[in-house]
């Protein structure tokens, strides 16, 4: 009764709001098990969750022993709420646009506040299950630091779910508040690029905190510095101690801002803008801006990579649909764009770190080295689980009735879209920022061993594939799995340190190995189209229409 | 019952829907005609209050569509041509659903969801996700779900779309039955055998403006044509069709491939 009483207050209809949070929960849970050609029967979401739990675990258990309960805070909250903004940026498709609501929701009698809130609670309902995923352990595991209390799990975990709740409104908030400046078409470009800036920035935030907290771990004296102050994990991990009964004035200050900044986020923030939010979305949805910028120079050159490497009409159908959807599908170019923030990022931090090293002066000092190259390997695999949604995947029908002799060819075309238009142009901006550290031909020589290696990953990778391209749904989870499956890339990462070390020594041997290593990709390739046919027609069969 | 005045959406240089204004009594089911792209659907999207106008006004069921968009949502009925629904839900679930978006009470909900389900045929697969539906079970449940709240006016596009023989044969009776009983229905649709079959009065509408308004009967008199076909092509085209046709015949039959 209360609950209602506030909701009609600030002008939120409860019966809708119920209904609609026990919906969008009933479609988060089970959207999975209705789709084509899906097999799993645990949604992409539980993955995640027991991924985040483990890797929590680790990194609990490690910093536990040489932490104060400041610092420890401080730390498991960075990590977790970077995970929860990266989550929020990752899966805003499905998080705040749904274009499943737009369509059956715009001409029902809710209010665009009951809407906005509905979305909001939908979003912290989720946030509330990561941020226990992700905080449950790190609270257990923080009574055994020195110095701790048996309050300081259930504290910790409050407040964790608190300050993820605010970082993830906080992107919310950034989106939502651009949503309503900037208007249709312009919109979606300036999200696709504001997601690069957004995984950039909260990879860079993500790996300073460390940093500048490194020299207190395993020592006596307390975390301090002005900068706890700019940070938010700061804020929360104060608010801890503060709770846990110290009443220093730095943790004083620290609960101070983040109990101001919790409550503007949630409560003036929101507000301001959700009268709004629903005729936004649906400006976006019914959006009829028109516009073709391609330029004669880029037709000419799409036709030449086309009659060049291309000469069967799938590949050529997969090659030219591809580059249309990661041009015009917002989901998709979101996804697309939001995967160069990382390596950027990890590149930036490297550099700052020793800057990057000469792959041919031997054993590479420091592993960070070796983390822009391994982030290659992460969007070859990110690019090719992109391309398995699209928000018209139910036109794939198309792919079924037409008469296609070769599926794995269509797969062609899309590789070698993805390789010319991303994976390459990414390996240039890396290979002049490689230059500015180490000698030219160096650079050049690394560029191209890892490029080489991109191919043989990309092409093996594809041996997995079993369903035609943009032939599935998005669903909530999916890419946070894909984060997660990411470390799963390391044995190649590994390969790839260990093939360098021996081939780097002499120009002859790496010339030889680099030619192996194309002939190799070339066999790949050879065989992907192969097994691609085989897998995509043996699961056609298998399917129930 | 619904009211247009100088009604127009542009969407930048696009003019959809010019100045359009008509009136739809209580009880009378009217067929909005035209080409694709006319102006049909952003028409409706208007009425229904989920777009806005660029300039006019309209009131449906006594409220103006952007003063009181709420009111008027709560009045009206929608099935839409894209005829989308929660696919995770069960026919069982999403019509509670909606019925509790439009305030109804649980035990007329229920009441309701049996009498819909016993019409569309729909009984056996009431717990049943919609994911494994066919098109035509998903816009049963649509048109369910537009009529669960007993709208005053009921805005169709393509209703039948999917439909079997009989269920269509049933509804059309329906549709009937209810503009008898003083509701108003705004039918759009391409299917004009249908539209000639069940409308009281046909708007067709061409390039965003009113190119014909009135009962079939006056429709053919006024263009001197024996079917509505024949009145719509007439009215929105301005080549010979059966001509085109020909043409176009030829050129396909020509190679399969080049």
């Amino acid at each position: 009764m209360m609950a209602k009483g506030i909701f009609r207050f600030i002008g939120i209809d409860w019966n809708q709001f119920k209904c609609l949070m026990s919906v969008s929960i009933k479609n988060d849970f089970r959207r999975h098990r209705g789709m084509a050609g899906r097999s799993s029967k645990i949604s992409p979401m539980v993955w995640s969750m027991i991924f985040y739990s483990m890797m929590s675990i680790a990194l609990a258990a490690g910093l536990a022993p040489v932490t104060t309960t400041f610092l420890y805070s401080l730390l498991i909250l960075s990590y977790s709420m970077v995970i929860m903004v990266l989550i929020v940026i990752l899966e805003f498709s499905t998080t705040i646009i749904s274009s499943d609501d737009s369509d059956i929701l715009a001409y029902r009698p809710i209010s665009s506040r009951t809407y906005f809130f509905a979305r909001l609670g939908n979003l912290l309902f989720y946030v509330f299950l990561m941020t226990s995923s992700i905080c449950f352990f790190p609270s257990i595991i923080g009574i055994t630091i020195k110095g701790s209390s048996w309050l300081f799990p259930f504290l910790f975990l409050i407040v964790a779910v608190v300050a993820n709740a605010a970082a993830a409104s906080f992107v919310v908030l950034i989106y939502t508040t651009l949503m309503k400046v900037v208007r249709g078409e312009k919109f979606k470009d300036i999200i696709a690029y504001a997601q690069v800036f957004f995984t950039f920035f909260t990879i860079l935030i993500y790996q300073l905190v460390p940093r500048l907290s490194q020299k207190y771990l395993s020592s006596d004296s307390e975390i301090s510095g002005k900068w706890l102050y700019a940070t938010p994990s700061a804020w929360f991990a104060g608010f801890i101690q503060f709770l846990l009964g110290r009443d220093e004035s730095i943790y004083i200050l620290l609960s101070i801002i983040a109990a101001v900044s919790t409550f503007l986020l949630f409560f003036i923030s929101f507000r301001r803008i959700s009268m709004q939010y629903a005729d936004r979305l649906s400006a976006l949805q019914v959006s009829s801006e028109k516009r073709d910028r391609t330029s004669k120079i880029f037709k000419k050159r799409k036709k030449s990579i086309a009659f060049i490497f291309l000469n069967r009409p799938e590949a050529e159908a997969g090659y030219e649909l591809s580059i249309q959807m990661f041009k015009r599908d917002r989901l998709i170019k979101m996804g697309a764009y939001a995967l160069f923030g990382m390596p950027l990022a990890f590149i930036l931090i490297t550099m700052m770190d020793r800057g990057l090293e000469d792959p041919f002066a031997g054993w590479f000092s420091s592993p960070t080295s070796y983390l822009g190259v391994f982030f290659i390997f992460f969007m070859i695999y990110s690019f090719l689980t992109l391309i398995r949604y699209a928000t018209d995947w139910e036109a794939s029908w198309i792919f079924r009735v037409a008469p296609i002799t070769s599926p794995g060819l269509i797969y062609r075309g899309i590789k070698l879209m993805i390789f010319s238009r991303f994976v390459i142009p990414f390996f240039v901006v890396l290979g002049v920022i490689y230059s500015t550290q180490i000698p030219l031909m160096h650079a050049l020589r690394h560029m191209l061993t890892v490029a080489v290696f991109g191919l043989i990953f990309l092409s093996f990778t594809s041996l997995f594939i079993k369903e035609y391209p943009f032939s599935r749904k998005r669903e909530r989870g999916e890419r946070s799995q894909r984060l997660a499956v990411m470390f799963f890339s390391f044995p190649f990462f590994i390969l790839l340190i260990f093939v360098q070390r021996f081939i780097y020594g002499n120009f002859l041997g790496w010339l030889i190995m680099l030619t192996a290593m194309f002939v190799l990709f070339i066999i790949l390739e050879t065989l992907s189209v192969k097994v691609i046919d085989r897998r995509i027609k043996s699961h056609l069969l298998s399917r129930s229409f | 019952m619904i009211e247009l005045v100088n009604l127009t959406r542009n969407f930048g240089d696009l003019v959809a829907v010019d100045g359009v204004t008509f009136e739809v009594p209580k009880g009378q089911i009217c067929g909005y005609l035209g080409p694709n792209g006319a102006g049909k659907t952003t028409t409706v999207k208007m009425l229904t209050c989920m777009i806005p106008p660029t300039s006019g006004t309209a009131v449906v069921s006594g409220f103006d569509i952007l003063k009181n968009s709420l009111e008027v949502k709560r009045l009206i009925g929608y099935v839409p041509e894209s005829g989308a629904v929660y696919q995770s839900l069960t026919p069982h679930e999403y019509l509670s659903f909606v019925g509790r978006i439009y305030g109804m009470n649980r035990d007329l909900i229920e009441r309701r969801i049996d009498e819909f389900c016993e019409f569309f045929g729909l009984k056996d697969n009431l717990h049943q996700r919609m994911s494994e539906f066919s098109r035509g079970m998903k816009q049963k449940v649509v048109i369910a779900s537009a009529m669960i709240h007993n709208p005053d006016v009921i805005f169709m596009d393509e209703p039948l779309s999917g439909l079997d023989a009989n269920t269509a044969v049933v509804l059309k009776k329906l549709l009937r039955n209810l503009a008898d009983a003083g509701k108003t229905i705004f039918y759009c649709s391409h299917i004009l055998e249908v539209v000639e079959n069940i409308c009281d009065r046909v708007i067709i509408i061409n390039k965003g403006k009113i190119v014909a308004d009135g009962s079939v009967g006056k429709l053919k008199e006024m263009t001197r044509r024996s079917t509505l076909e024949d009145v719509f092509s007439e009215l929105t085209s301005s080549e010979d069709l059966g001509e085109v046709a020909r043409a176009f015949l030829k050129s396909i039959t020509q190679d399969r491939t080049e």
